[in-house]
């Protein structure tokens, strides 16, 4: 196996490689940054409740540390999310130089190799990265109130032999997926001019999905606390399903509005939803997860409590502060996610672009057919999840008052204006693929 | 074919004539001793002609091709579209001008992997703001005149390679283009593929009156041309007849 000389010559081409080619790898490198300080400060927010009930117990403490884990077990979702996709940033811009490393007689173990040490290095990085970030959020997460307590760092610095193996699980998530990434490259040298992705992943998804909900009902169980362990199951139950129906309801969507489009970008969008409903899930998934949470969270909290004891009354407060900290973080690592599936289009899509902008495509037609990929699955989810919410919610309408819809409103607005930003981020890479003739 | 294809005759304009007079590009200006892609080429390409240009690989064909279409500026020179300069033209017109009087087909993968044949050749009208409906009634019309009736809802993944260029034809036609712009169209192709491919371009092109431009190595492409240029370091060297 003659990994060592293949490797170096892939390292060669790398190098030699353009700064505009370099930007995917930093911007996979931020995602999994993201997505380590996300995890990192979603465990740091378990540490500390769980400190809090071993140091000075109260009635309810116990009850804090299972909506910490919930909150953690909301974000788990989102969060492999962004590393998959990160994966397969890092894997897709090289179809094209791995399959003519192929091409060259590289054997398929040599190109699997290749991808992912380098899949490995990025992530690698990015989790080093992330943990500096976790660092840094610890003195806003200091000044948090739970319980009429702030933090102390005590609480909220996670052992720190936790850092290792969150490296490890991210650099190893990355390795995964982009192994599954690579299957369309290494199956056959000519896989890139069939550009014919294999679909077959569903079983390992489904799978792997159930496995989390056991994984998670243990953890759950464990915590002893029937309402906390019921909670948790119904959480992840509603994102693992979530997960299965997004994409078939996105396909639905797509090729209703694919008949009726009138213009190019629509039916482009349209188009690409239902050549590949769950790569537009990725993209959007994870914000609908947000604008549900938010929506059910803000609910919670906006509960009158008049007539409650003193202690309902804080676990109400404490439980908004704590899902409007679940929604901004879901929220940052929804965006990152969208942003990065975003370039990956643009880069795959560059010969493309270019051939469309040769026959006299205009600029901007372009760039907003590209931005309405990522906007029309949005604004389907964002449909679905705030109907949900409110299904969700009408059967403790009783208790609810005008808030709620203005939470949710609230959410859905800034859910929309977060992503829609950062999608304009990818601008100028749509523009480089499109000027550059 | 005729009478499927009245509506997408153009009507006769004046001086539908392409002209390259005296081009010079080079790619890096500022080295000196680099020799131009381009080192003073003169051409007219007259209304409805078809012309192939061949010459080793670097001699600077697709640059040619690219500085007549009005994809990149020459350095010295100037390209002349139905009586009108490009010299000064900006961005824009040569956009607008691209999209409506040209039309192009490359050497492949410029369908759209993800839209139905016909919606890929109804494209560049979409993308110029006819309705949907319009856009692939026309585009309709050239499935039969090219071979390809009942193709029209299969993916460019689950057509041939040759299927694949008449549909990239079509889609180069359907705006009833001046011109046909072609950079080794049949670059992917075998040689009967390659010779079926050429018959439907060369005539339904002239069927619908656009010149054709074809940047080729195959000496069998080039003979389905009224002329051939031979090309060498950025220069014409050699013009052959039929
Ligand atoms: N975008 C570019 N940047 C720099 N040099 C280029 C570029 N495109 C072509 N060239 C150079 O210009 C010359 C002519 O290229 P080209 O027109 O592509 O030739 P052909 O199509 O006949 O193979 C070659 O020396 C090529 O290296
Ligand atoms: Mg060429």
């Amino acid at each position: 196996m003659n990994v060592l000389p293949a490797l170096r010559t892939a390292r060669r081409i790398e190098r030699a490689t353009d700064s505009s080619g370099r930007l995917p790898n930093t911007l996979a490198i931020v995602a999994f940054s993201v997505a380590t300080a996300a995890l990192l400060i979603a465990l740091a927010g378990l540490h500390g409740f769980q400190v809090r009930d071993a140091t000075h117990p109260t009635d309810v403490s116990y009850t804090y540390v299972g909506l910490a884990a919930c909150a953690a077990g909301l974000l788990a979702a989102p969060v492999l999310t962004l590393g998959g996709v990160a994966a397969r940033l890092t894997v897709g811009r090289r179809d094209h130089r791995l399959a003519t490393l192929r091409l060259a007689g590289a054997t398929r173990t040599q190109v699997v190799a290749i991808t992912l040490v380098e899949s490995g290095r990025l992530a690698l990085l990015g989790s080093l990265i992330g943990i500096v970030l976790y660092a840094g959020s610890l003195v806003p997460l200091s000044t948090l109130r739970f319980e009429e307590h702030a933090f102390s760092y005590r609480q909220l610095v996670v052992p720190l032999w936790w850092l290792p193996l969150v490296v490890l699980g991210v650099t190893l998530l990355a390795v995964v997926s982009g192994a599954i990434g690579l299957r369309r490259v290494a199956i056959s040298p000519l896989g890139v001019t069939a550009r014919h992705t294999p679909r077959g992943l569903s079983v390992v998804r489904v799978l792997l999905t159930m496995a989390a909900v056991v994984v998670w009902v243990a953890i759950g169980s464990s915590l002893q606390q029937a309402g906390v362990a019921v909670l948790l199951v119904i959480v992840t139950l509603m994102v693992a399903i979530a997960n299965v129906v997004g994409p078939f309801v996105l396909g639905l969507a797509g090729r209703l509005i694919a008949r009726n489009a009138r213009h190019a970008p629509t039916l482009l969008a349209a188009r690409r939803i239902i050549d590949d409903p769950k790569n537009a899930w990725r993209a959007v998934g994870s914000m609908g997860l947000a604008i549900t949470v938010a929506g059910v969270g803000g609910s919670m909290g906006s509960i009158d409590t008049s007539d409650m004891n003193r202690t309902q009354q804080l676990i109400a407060q404490d439980m908004r502060t704590g899902s409007l900290l679940t929604v901004g973080i879901i929220a940052i690592v929804a965006a990152t996610s969208t942003c990065v599936v975003q370039a990956a289009r643009v880069i795959d899509r560059q010969s493309e672009l270019r051939a469309l902008a040769r026959s006299g495509a205009q600029d901007r037609t372009l760039i907003a057919a590209a931005l309405r990929e990522t906007s029309l699955p949005l604004a389907i989810t964002v449909a679905l999840s705030a109907g949900f919410t409110v299904v969700m919610m009408a059967p403790f309408a009783q208790y609810l008052n005008l808030a709620t819809a203005g939470w949710i409103a609230l959410s859905v607005v800034a859910s929309i204006a977060l992503m829609l930003g950062t999608v304009r981020l990818t601008r100028p890479l749509i523009r480089q693929a499109v000027t550059e003739v | 074919m005729t009478q499927q294809l009245h509506s997408l005759t153009p009507p006769p304009t004046a001086d539908r004539t392409l002209l390259g007079d005296r081009l010079v590009k080079r790619y890096a200006p500022s080295v000196q001793d680099s020799p131009p892609a381009l080192a003073g080429v003169s051409l007219a390409v007259a209304p409805g002609e078809s012309v192939a240009v061949m010459g080793p690989s670097g001699s600077g064909k697709t640059t040619l091709l690219h500085v007549l279409a009005g994809i990149v500026r020459p350095d010295e020179g100037d390209v002349v579209w139905n009586g009108n300069s490009l010299r000064g033209a900006s961005d824009a017109t040569r956009t607008t001008l691209r999209r409506s009087e040209f039309g192009f087909v490359f050497q492949s993968g410029q369908l759209i992997p993800e839209l139905p044949a016909i919606e890929n050749v109804a494209l560049p009208l979409l993308l110029g703001g006819t309705d949907r409906r319009q856009a692939e009634a026309r585009a309709a019309a050239l499935f039969a005149p090219l071979g390809l009736g009942g193709l029209e809802r299969r993916r460019p993944g689950e057509l041939s390679g040759g299927q694949a260029q008449r549909v990239a034809i079509a889609r180069a036609l359907v705006g009833t283009p001046g011109v046909v712009f072609a950079d080794e169209p049949t670059g992917a192709l075998d040689q009967h593929t390659s010779g079926e491919v050429m018959h439907h371009l060369t005539g339904l092109s002239r069927h619908l009156g656009a010149s054709l431009l074809i940047v080729t190595h195959d000496a069998n492409v080039a003979g389905w041309c009224d002329r051939t240029l031979h090309m060498q370091d950025g220069r014409i060297v050699g013009e052959a007849r039929r």
